[in-house]
């Protein structure tokens, strides 16, 4: 080494190197409506829950319906089971193959051991497969490696009354490093809208895990496993029953909700232009509540391959298989037709990124290809362009196609909606196709000042074949696709750097809906709960400051616009969501260089606001201001 | 009938998942032990990070030790420790590793960001440069996108291009030998 540095510059330029890895794409360059939410953003927003995590993301809907059940969107379609979004930790979908959506409640994580969470909107499916139809959301954890030491942390406050992490990181040899952690929440309930009482949304999550992570030459692996335990308490505004008892009112529910997986990868550099990746998982995820019990087994396989083709062709391609076994314990109100069932999906997919002109235009082609259980084959394809004319500009277009195949539960399923004037029931249809996307997207960057960037987003999406409700009988509503219809949209976001101790983040986002049904069609609602569930307008300001060094002082405010039918029940019912501004802030003392003592206070004022109304059985919460005292310890 | 069914699935079911455990355990019970030692590639990149500090000056020109930063995974492999006992512009190098961007990022003389970093590239490119940190990176268009040094590959060499709008506007200079051998991305 010594030798090396005793050379003239003009002699290391002149060196050459067998092999040179293989050059990152650029972040900044990516063709895609990207956000990437740190683990800085994370500790200085005082975030506790993984769904908490994504509500400052731009032109990211998150809603609270109660205390234990979020709704996540991107560009509308949102819901507590909104099946458009796809999510991700580590490589695992926790997309829920029975009615779709995630259970946010019981994706537990060391917030602190997160490294980034990418958040896409707008199509992924090309690469990402079915589902990524309006974003997608994948969440990364550090390595084994950058997490070594003892972590604790725990935390007290009105609402998260009691948050508890230990996290332990050790070497193992030279090549190996894990860790292992258990972490707890305890929260408190909230109340009911217009003093209605208590919600009985209260609610516990414990979770124990490990990661081990090596690498040896040009091998490297991981293996890492979650274990998820949670009770919730919940409150349904009726549960059916057979005549003539009919409904039994306001049931006090248990949710008991068990959930573990097991993830191995193992990856290897073939040379400088050549990258392999193998990864295998298993995924079991189990919840009984009063009105059905729902289990899954879920085992994936799926390789890649990267590859650099010459100087302009950069190729990634792989395969992937996946195997869902689920079981049901149905109840009077929701029956999964067959009970016990097994789906198989098959997988491949390729993308090609072609230099046109190298720094100036990049062309990116792919598709994914996929054959499920409902609808056979589905091809999705993407063409993405990057432009960069200048230094500091990018322009990016995209023209993608993106499907939502069937869940379990659009393919067989019986679902008692009312119980007057007869019991009406929706149910699944195995005929029902996939919805489609056709999105076609523009986007700008800024990034050529120290200090301001500027992100700028518009797409237009052209839906078709959405799930319809329609009557096969006068109490048989039968699942279709007989609703389209068109989304547009503006997405602007900018970060300022105000001064060497003050950072200002904005963005504001605009969405505009108008799904239809077409003329043979029946259903009367349920284009109009896709027109109303969303918010028009949305803007949100984060405002971090440093100060004397041992001092974090944050605060953070959003805007989400009205919203007039949040689902069927609401729309019946009603209700709709007033606009409202959410106003934060964490204050951050770190005592020693190994401990941080922070406060943490959302909706500061505001005792307590309605954010979201659910689908069946939701009764409507208000989600009250919190205050959280939290102490991290890290050595 | 049904149950017998039900036990053969168990039975493919159990076998399948064996064979998954078995190769996850493969994976963990014989890891391939070979001594790490830095690339060519790192070695040659550590002295050019050391090599470079010549050439630059740095607004606020009495700053010591000469602090030459990574940020997230340290991709050199110890081929950085050799710098620690030189010297740039008579100033002791000091190494420093960071796994997040905070205020003291600002005490860098020069910033590498290895690739793997890439996701965290706009945050830490907006930090470093409004506080004269000097950015280098091998990722892709580094230099449009608001770096200042951009590592590149070419017939098996390394190269530089160089966002001279941010260098400047971060108040450092770059001596002209080191801009001669750069491509320049940006004048203004």
């Amino acid at each position: 080494m010594d030798h090396l540095l005793d050379l003239p510059l003009l002699e290391l330029l002149d060196m050459e190197v067998t092999s040179v890895s293989r050059r990152e794409q650029n972040l900044l360059t990516a063709p895609a409506a990207i956000h990437v939410v740190t683990n800085d953003d994370l500790r200085r927003r005082g975030i506790t829950s993984v769904a908490d995590a994504l509500r400052m993301v731009p032109g990211i809907h998150v809603a609270s319906i109660d205390g234990n059940k979020w709704v996540v969107s991107s560009r509308g379609h949102g819901g507590r089971f909104s099946n458009k979004l796809l999510v991700q930790i580590d490589g695992r979908s926790v997309y829920t193959p029975a009615f779709s959506g995630v259970y946010w409640d019981i994706q537990d994580l060391v917030i602190a051991d997160i490294d980034r969470i990418e958040v896409i909107r707008g199509p992924g499916a090309a690469l990402w497969g079915a589902n990524a139809v309006n974003g997608v959301v994948s969440i990364t954890t550090k390595s084994a490696e950058a997490t070594q030491g003892w972590l604790l942390e725990a935390g007290t406050g009105n609402q998260l009354s009691g948050l508890a992490t230990l996290r332990y990181g050790m070497e193992i040899d030279d090549n190996q490093k894990a860790r292992f952690y258990l972490k707890s929440r305890q929260y408190e309930s909230n109340d009911r809208v217009a003093n209605a009482g208590d919600a009985n949304d209260d609610w516990d999550v414990s979770s124990a895990g490990f990661r081990l992570d090596g690498a040896a030459g040009d091998d490297s692996w991981t293996l890492q496993g979650d274990l998820f335990q949670a009770n919730e308490d919940q409150l349904l505004s009726a549960v059916f029953q057979p005549a003539p008892v009919f409904a039994q009112a306001e049931v006090k529910d248990k949710v008991d909700s068990t959930a573990w997986n097991i993830l191995g990868r193992w990856e290897r550099n073939h040379n400088s232009d050549s990258t392999s990746t193998l990864q295998l998982y298993w995924d079991h995820t189990k919840r009984n509540e009063v009105y059905a019990g729902q289990k899954h087994d879920t085992l994936d396989v799926d390789f890649q391959n990267q590859l650099s083709l010459g100087e302009n062709h950069s190729l990634v391609w792989g395969l992937g298989y996946r195997r869902v076994e689920a079981r049901y314990r149905n109840s009077f109100s929701i029956k999964v037709i067959p009970e016990s069932q097994n789906t198989d999906l098959y997988s491949a997919f390729f993308q090609d990124q072609i230099t046109l002109l190298p720094s100036v235009l990049t062309l990116t082609l792919g598709s994914k290809f996929e054959h499920n259980e409902f609808t056979g084959f589905e091809v999705q394809p993407s063409a993405r362009v990057m432009w960069l004319p200048a230094a500091g500009h990018s322009v990016w277009a995209s023209i993608s196609r993106a499907v939502r195949t069937p869940s379990i539960g659009d393919n067989g399923s019986d679902v008692v909606s009312s119980p007057v004037p007869a019991f009406m029931v929706v149910r699944g249809n195995e005929d029902f196709q996939s919805e489609t996307v056709d999105a076609y997207e523009i986007g700008y960057r800024y990034h050529g000042s120290n200090q301001f960037t500027i992100d700028a987003t518009a797409f237009y999406n052209e839906y078709d074949d959405y799930r319809s409700f329609e009557f096969s009988s006068p109490t048989v509503l039968l699942m279709d696709n007989q609703i389209y219809g068109n989304s547009s949209g503006l997405e602007l976001s900018g970060v300022w750097q105000a001064a060497r101790w003050w950072q200002l983040k904005a963005s504001y986002s605009y969405l505009h809906l108008d799904m239809k049904n077409r003329q043979q069609s029946t259903d009367t609602i349920n284009a109009l709960v896709l027109n109303g569930s969303y918010a028009k307008n949305m803007w949100k300001l984060q405002s971090s400051m440093d100060v004397a060094d041992a001092w974090e002082i944050d605060a953070w405010f959003y805007y989400v616009g009205s919203i007039d039918a949040p689902s069927t029940v609401a729309l019946m019912a009603g209700t709709s969501i007033d606009d409202y501004v959410s106003t934060n802030a964490r204050v951050a003392w770190k005592y020693h260089p190994d401990v941080e003592l922070s406060v943490t206070a959302n909706n500061i004022f505001d005792s307590g606001h309605l954010e979201y109304v659910g689908e069946h059985f939701s009764v409507p919460t208000e989600i009250s201001r919190s205050v959280l005292a939290q102490i991290r310890w890290q050595f | 009938m049904l149950s017998s069914k039900g036990f053969g699935q168990l039975g493919m079911m159990l076998r399948r998942r064996a064979a998954v455990v078995i190769s996850l355990a493969l994976i963990l019970l014989f890891p391939v032990s070979i001594e790490a030692s830095p690339s060519d590639e790192y070695r040659l990149k550590a002295a050019l990070l050391f090599k470079l500090g010549d050439f630059v000056t740095w607004p606020d020109s009495d700053r010591e030790p000469f602090e030459i930063c990574v940020f997230g995974k340290n991709p050199f492999d110890g081929a950085l420790v050799a710098l620690q006992a030189r010297k740039v512009k008579d100033k002791q190098i000091a190494l420093r590793f960071f796994d997040r961007v905070n205020a003291n990022l600002g005490q860098c003389h020069i910033l590498y960001i290895p690739a793997s970093e890439n996701m965290h590239i706009s945050s830490v490119i907006m930090s470093a440069s409004y506080n004269s940190v000097l950015t280098i990176s091998d990722i892709q268009n580094f230099a449009e996108t608001g770096g200042m040094i951009e590592l590149t590959k070419k017939n098996n060499r390394i190269g530089f291009r160089i966002n001279l709008r941010v260098v400047k506007e971060a108040k450092i200079k770059i001596a002209s030998p080191l801009l001669e051998l750069a491509t320049i991305v940006s004048t203004e």
